[in-house]
């Protein structure tokens, strides 16, 4: 251990990728937790060749059977594979938490670049519209917003996209302010670099770290949230193997068939857990101050 | 040497640069003149708070983003007026016209940007070259910095540098386009002494070779006896003494510049105690109406307490804002 240690500070070529991926392996909780999500990104693309049974393929011979080799998640009431359904549903619940997270991701940091660079009343305009939405708990403004623009997957992701704007404009903010006044920024400008250089070349970079940890808890929240929107009704409309959906479908026959809740509801869990893990280790990874 | 010093490049009339804060309005710079001669080095020297550096970001227009803005006086670049150009313009001339060197090299390089690329970006911005040309211009201006390893520096990071290399990188930086103008802010003050030498001697060969003149703002009289052709004091936001550096040096007129070389301890001599001045500098917001020295001056007469002196001229355009030397009022004449 020490000799390698050693032999990691004698290299010379040391660069701050290289410096990031040594301190990732440390992190052993995350390594599995992304390996999950690896497996969860195979089986979002394969998973309609994969599956034993068609999403919609009724049978109406075994309603609500428990799990067995044949149906290893059971069976709905309509007879149809849970297990299909639930891998099915990892390609909607992926893509909504990437869409919306990537959107909120882009816009907020676009919004808090611009915000914190040239402050005065652009930036009192996008902080107070963040305050206004960050003022709202997440599910309650998702509900508002899929209420105005009707219920639909394509709104719920609008919705949590739109959700996720403040954190990033606001974390993007707070180091763009930071940043702004180092001399490295003062010397890019007395060399003459162009506004839109310096933000995204000088201070962008600053802010990466940041926005990396940000956009993977974010993608687990915003799975969630989907999924909630989905289970009362403003998501997905059925038959589409959305978790959500599912989970609100096994609801009635929770006391009877509780198989049915408890696999949608556990790739929920699985999938959020696993982002969220993830996201704690790349902050660790990413920390500078925090040395082993 | 001689021919060269006719032509002025950088003439600054009367500039005042005031920061308008809640408090009140804070005159930094208050009627500063100063002239570069084309080729040579000019040392801004004075204490922390007499307006060296805020003179240096005047004059390279970054003042913007700060609550500081030039409100009167000219910046006379190469015959150009260039207080009152837009910031596109004045963005064009950074870099390319006038360059600037900052005092950390610690913290004046873009973290996450390879050298190289760096260097670069500056040709890239001002010039029309292609991407290779420009990475060959940067190896041969970092050779000219003596710095070891040019190429592979070129594909370093920051951090792999030491202070004494990335000050190097930084004169590379300043000096890629051949500005006209070079301005050091203080370069030195964050490097060990060793290193302080071996870039005032590269500062040194590279104005002769590249003929950039240069602005040296410090603080430090022996960086200034070693690099500078001329040199002006200020103080509270004014130029109090100005002229040739050996002039200065062994003729100062100005009681702040005297107290200056005064309070530099002398190798082989041994003191008790060394020279100060006595008092501190005025708070900015609360100016004394003369002579903003008179508090701390042991000449001073009842004329430095109400009305501020202007220029005396000696020969060879040495130049002191000084009563002492106006007949009329008491002094001691010429």
């Amino acid at each position: 251990m020490i000799k390698k240690k050693q032999k990691d500070q004698n290299t010379d070529f040391s660069t701050p990728f290289s410096e990031f991926t040594r301190k990732f392996k440390k992190q052993k909780t995350a390594i599995v937790a992304g390996g999950f999500i690896l497996l969860l990104c195979v089986i979002a693309i394969i998973a309609y060749q994969i599956v034993p049974y068609g999403i919609n393929e009724y049978d109406y011979s075994s309603i609500l059977k428990g799990p067995s080799a044949a149906h290893w998640f059971g069976t709905d009431e309509f007879g149809r594979d849970i297990f299909s359904r639930v891998l099915c549903g990892t390609r909607i619940s992926l893509s909504v938490g990437l869409v919306s997270v990537t959107t909120a991701a882009v816009t907020g940091t676009l919004l808090g670049l611009i915000g914190g660079y040239y402050g005065g009343w652009i930036d009192s305009i996008i902080m107070r519209i963040c305050d206004t939405l960050l003022a709202f708990p997440g599910l309650i403004l998702a509900i508002g917003i899929v209420a105005i623009l009707g219920p639909g997957l394509y709104n719920v992701v609008i919705a949590v996209a739109i959700f996720g704007i403040p954190n990033f404009a606001r974390l993007v903010r707070s180091t763009t302010l930071q940043l702004k006044n180092s001399v490295y920024v003062m010397a890019a400008r007395s060399l003459g670099a162009t506004d839109s250089r310096i933000l995204f070349r000088y201070i962008l970079p600053g802010a990466v770290p940041n926005i990396i940890v940000q956009y993977t808890m974010s993608i687990g929240s915003s799975i969630l949230t989907a999924s909630s929107l989905s289970f009362l009704g403003m998501g997905a409309s059925p038959p589409t193997p959305e978790w959500g959906l599912l989970l609100s479908n096994g609801r009635n026959y929770m006391l009877t068939a509780m198989h049915v809740t408890i696999f949608p509801g556990l790739a929920i869990f699985m999938t959020v857990l696993s982002f969220n893990l993830l996201g704690d280790g790349l902050r660790d990874a990413l920390d500078p101050k925090l040395n082993e | 040497m001689a021919e060269h010093k006719e032509k002025n490049i950088l003439e600054i009339k009367n500039l005042c640069t005031y920061f308008f804060t809640d408090s009140g309005t804070i005159k930094s710079v208050d009627g500063v003149d100063i002239t570069l001669k084309e080729g040579s080095t000019l040392g801004i020297v004075g204490e922390s708070g007499s307006g060296k550096s805020v003179t240096a970001l005047s004059i390279m227009g970054l003042l913007m983003g700060t609550t500081g803005k030039v409100v009167d006086g000219k910046i006379i670049l190469d015959g150009d007026d260039i207080s009152h150009i837009t910031p596109e313009q004045q963005r064009k001339l950074r870099g390319n016209q006038i360059a600037m060197i900052f005092q950390e090299p610690m913290t004046s390089l873009n973290p996450v940007m390879k050298i190289g690329n760096q260097i670069m970006e500056v040709i890239l911005l001002h010039q029309k070259v292609t991407k290779a040309q420009a990475r060959q211009m940067t190896l041969e201006i970092l050779k000219k910095t003596d710095i070891p390893r040019a190429e592979r520096i070129m594909d370093e990071y920051p951090f792999q540098l030491s202070g004494g290399q990335r000050q190097r990188v930084m004169i590379a930086m300043g000096l890629v386009c051949n500005p006209k103008i070079l301005i050091a802010d203080e370069p030195t003050t964050a490097l060990d002494v060793t290193i302080q030498a071996q870039i005032l001697d590269l500062m040194n060969h590279l104005k002769k070779t590249i003929g950039t003149s240069t602005i040296f703002v410090t603080h430090n009289l022996g960086v200034v006896a070693e690099i500078c052709d001329e040199v002006a004091v200020m103080y509270c936001g004014r130029v109090v003494e100005a002229g040739d550096v050996y002039r200065i040096f062994a003729e100062p007129k100005h009681p702040y510049t005297k107290g200056l070389l005064a309070s530099i301890p002398k190798l082989g001599e041994h003191v008790e105690r060394l020279d100060c001045i006595p008092g501190n500098v005025p708070n900015p917001k609360f100016m004394p109406a003369g002579c903003k020295f008179a508090p701390r001056c042991a000449e001073a007469m009842d004329i430095c307490h109400e009305k501020e002196p202007e220029f005396y001229e000696f020969e060879n355009g040495h130049k002191s804002k000084c009563w002492l030397y106006d007949k009329k009022e008491g002094g001691v004449g010429r």
